[in-house]
């Protein structure tokens, strides 16, 4: 019993904003490396897409950081991590003195002067490998170069043999695409330059470029089937966490923090797992069983008091899961740490299951706040959908956004960092009739996971939304009152 | 399937409720009504009682009146009446005290008759419902949860009846992409008789509602692939039928859930 409160003293202390900026450094601590996440770190795979809180940023700033480098090429030493100079070509809040990545308006302005948008980029790259080459403004670096590009030639030869030279290659890592501009059309054709440029330098033998893009994009970017993009697109890594993974990663924390290993090591001795080495057994990070075995030990094994209300280690991570199945590690860690806070000191388990409940409800709140931070539009679009029955057809969403002029609002919208509507609406000519914006609404809301497709003509809402839009799940029987 | 009619005891469940209800039905009378079967020839018991023994199959036309009979209420010394339903349940304990069995499966028949009612909200145990992806299907187990629905507990419950079905979702075909359409079907179904309509995530006791892919849900099909290696299945006739890697393909999944629903301890336990 001592080791259960030994162990709802660390939850409570977690530190769930794993994903942060690009350019901060991240935790040492923090890092938990998924077999599954290796594609996602090697720079041979030019593409990752991921949905918000899956770690996209966080990643990128653990390549970019020397310390937290390393670490991930001990976790993954087939990637070769440590051979490589590592550079953030864009990133949130880009436009800084330390980082040759462009500000958002300076972008602006480049695409303005460049002939191509790849110039932009190719001259990011020399920024970052010579940076006494040239003219340091990004704009006069990108008329002299293209203006002559033998001379780019002659700079990217020189570039690799400096790092052959070293036995070094460079990473060049671009993060936050959607945050190069307000605009989805300059969005589009930044991306597109940054796209040709990671196909350039996949022929280079020293220089690699990374490109981490969420998912709306990335879908936007398939169906304008841009060549370049095309070839980019097979190859891409989607990042995404399994239970398995999400397991791996609480239970990884709690066995470094030195104030719970010996309360975990203890309870995994239970279970018959006595580990030889200081790090975290094998079975604990990819075996369902024993991962649920230790689980059910610190947060009851059943969700109700019987097995009939589902199991604890599928409940969890299940009520967390966005409308593409997908449930982020943020998320998962918040709702911990919130049902830790809320379990009572006299409780025989860390975690007790209503206190789990409480904590689904609390990371319900913060991936609203999430999105809202992501995708502006959302706030307009969901909150008619208050009172509303789900799984219900598309049509019943639709009427409630034409009821509330939803769309007119969307467009009203200004954001000074980032586009305030859906990317899906920018492809729409203005005057088009309002249902097929609706419809196109619809399809933002299903691609970003906030709603999932069921039938053709029906949706539903997964929990993780559900419950702070004040949705409600169809039942045919009024709930029963509390005793 | 389990007997031949060879090897049929001389009563059945029909003559049991007849017989309780004239005479009250003796120990000795209920062990006619019972015999091994054949099928696992000795490893491991399985014990049969039928609906219908020998002595109904000889006199085919008595049978029709019998059932008749059969689900007549019954009363007591007083006067009182004993539902269809209390008889089934002294039945189902008197097999219990018996002492024999570590499982009882009942096969209710879904002939949608006043014997299935009984069967999965009185008896406590878990019922699984069987059926192919059909309107027919859909719309039999409307009427039959459509009914139910009216018994559905008011207050708090642990021993919910509703958490205690399960559907079966039979020649079925293999893979989510098929599945999907009949879960769609039997979420309907549960969601407009049985669930509690929710504006929160369900939790402990309190709302019984489910999420459509929720695969601990009781609406949430168990797949049994259609195979027609078992359309002549006859275990009596030839025994490696019985044998795991013949039907592990088929009924593998299956087996192996009803296995933990019945011993829930278990399933940590494996490594």
């Amino acid at each position: 019993m001592t080791s259960q409160v030994e162990i709802r003293e660390v939850l409570k202390a977690l530190n769930p904003s794993v994903a942060h900026r690009a350019a901060q450094t991240p935790d040492i601590r923090d890092i938990y490396a998924p077999p599954s996440h290796a594609d996602a770190l090697d720079p041979e795979r030019s593409l990752v897409v991921g949905s918000r809180g899956v770690g996209k940023s966080f990643w990128a700033s653990v390549l970019n950081d020397e310390g937290t480098r390393s670490a991930a090429a001990a976790a993954y030493p087939k990637l070769n991590l440590d051979h490589f100079d590592v550079y953030l070509g864009f990133h949130e809040g880009a436009g800084g003195l330390s980082s040759v990545a462009p500000a958002a308006s300076v972008l602006r302005r480049a695409l303005e002067i460049s002939d191509d948008p790849v110039w932009i980029w190719r001259s990011v790259v020399l920024q970052a490998l010579l940076p006494d080459a040239g003219p340091t403004r990004l704009t006069e670096r990108i008329r002299w170069l293209q203006n002559d590009p033998e001379v780019y030639q002659e700079l990217l030869n020189r570039s690799e043999v400096a790092l052959n030279k070293r036995k070094r290659r460079a990473l060049i890592v671009f993060d936050a695409l959607d945050v190069m501009a307000t605009d989805w059309g300059i969005i589009r054709e930044l991306t597109i330059g940054l796209a040709r440029l990671a196909l350039e330098m996949i022929s280079t033998s020293t220089i690699r470029v990374k490109m981490f893009m969420r998912r709306d994009q990335f879908n936007d970017m398939r169906r304008k089937t841009f060549a370049d993009f095309s070839k980019l697109r097979t190859a891409a890594v989607e990042l995404d966490w399994s239970y398995r993974d999400l397991y791996g990663a609480l239970f990884s924390r709690l066995w470094r923090d030195e104030r719970s290993t010996a309360a975990i090591r203890q309870l995994a001795a239970g279970i018959g797992l006595s580990p030889t080495s200081s790090s975290l057994p094998r079975a604990l990070r990819d075996e369902e069983t024993a991962q649920e075995q230790l689980f059910s030990a610190i947060a009851g094994e059943f969700m109700g008091v019987n097995a009939k209300r589902g199991r604890t280690y599928l409940w969890l991570p299940r009520h967390l899961a966005d409308g593409h199945g997908e449930t982020s590690l943020r998320s998962f860690l918040i709702a911990l740490k919130e049902a830790a806070e809320n379990t009572s000191d006299r409780s025989v388990i860390a975690v007790d299951r209503n206190s789990i409940n409480q904590g689904v409800l609390k990371a319900s709140e913060t991936r609203r706040e999430e999105i809202k931070e992501d995708h502006p539009w959302v706030e307009d679009a969901i909150p008619p959908l208050e009172g509303l029955i789900v799984p219900c057809e598309d049509i019943d969403l639709i009427q409630r956004w034409i009821d509330n002029d939803t769309l007119k609002k969307i467009r009203r919208r200004h954001d000074p960092e980032r586009p305030s509507a859906p990317v899906q609406l920018a492809s729409l000519p203005t005057n088009e009739d309002e249902l097929s914006a609706e419809t196109v609404l619809l399809q933002a809301l299903a691609e970003l996971g906030v709603i999932e497709r069921r039938s053709e003509n029906r949706v539903n809402v997964p929990d993780i939304y559900r419950v702070t839009a004040k949705i409600k799940r169809k039942g045919g029987l009024a709930p029963r009152k509390r005793v | 399937m389990l007997l031949e009619t060879k090897d049929l005891p001389t009563y059945g469940v029909l003559d049991y409720l007849i017989e309780n209800r004239m005479n009250g039905a003796s120990d000795l009378f209920l062990e006619t009504c019972i015999v091994p079967s054949p099928l696992t020839s000795g490893r491991g018991l399985i014990e049969v009682m039928p609906a219908l023994g020998s002595a109904g199959r000889e006199k085919p036309d008595d049978v029709l009146p019998k059932l008749g009979r059969a689900y007549l209420e019954q009363t007591t010394e007083t006067g009182a009446p004993i539902s269809y339903l209390e008889q089934m349940r002294i039945l189902v304990r008197r097999l219990s005290e018996r002492g024999k069995s570590d499982v009882l499966f009942i096969d209710a028949r879904a002939g949608l008759s006043e014997s299935t009612a009984p069967a999965v909200i009185g008896l406590g145990g878990d019922v699984l419902m069987f059926g192919v992806n059909t309107p027919q299907t859909i719309e039999c187990y409307s009427y039959l949860l459509g009914h139910l629905a009216r018994f559905a507990p008011l207050t708090e419950d642990p021993n919910d009846w509703r958490g205690q079905l399960r559907m079966v979702h039979a020649k079925s075909g293999r893979g989510d992409d098929v599945w999907r359409s009949y879960r769609e079907r039997t979420y309907e179904l549960f969601a407009t008789y049985l669930y509690e309509e929710s504006s929160e995530p369900s939790i402990g006791d309190l709302t019984f509602n489910f999420d459509i892919d929720d695969p601990e849900a009781p609406h949430y099909p168990w797949p049994i692939p259609f195979d027609m290696e078992f359309a002549e299945f006859d275990p009596t006739k030839r025994r490696s039928e019985l044998q795991r890697d013949f039907y592990d393909r088929t009924f593998g999944s299956f087996t192996q859930n009803v296995y933990y629903l019945l011993f829930p301890g278990e399933r940590l336990k494996d490594d």
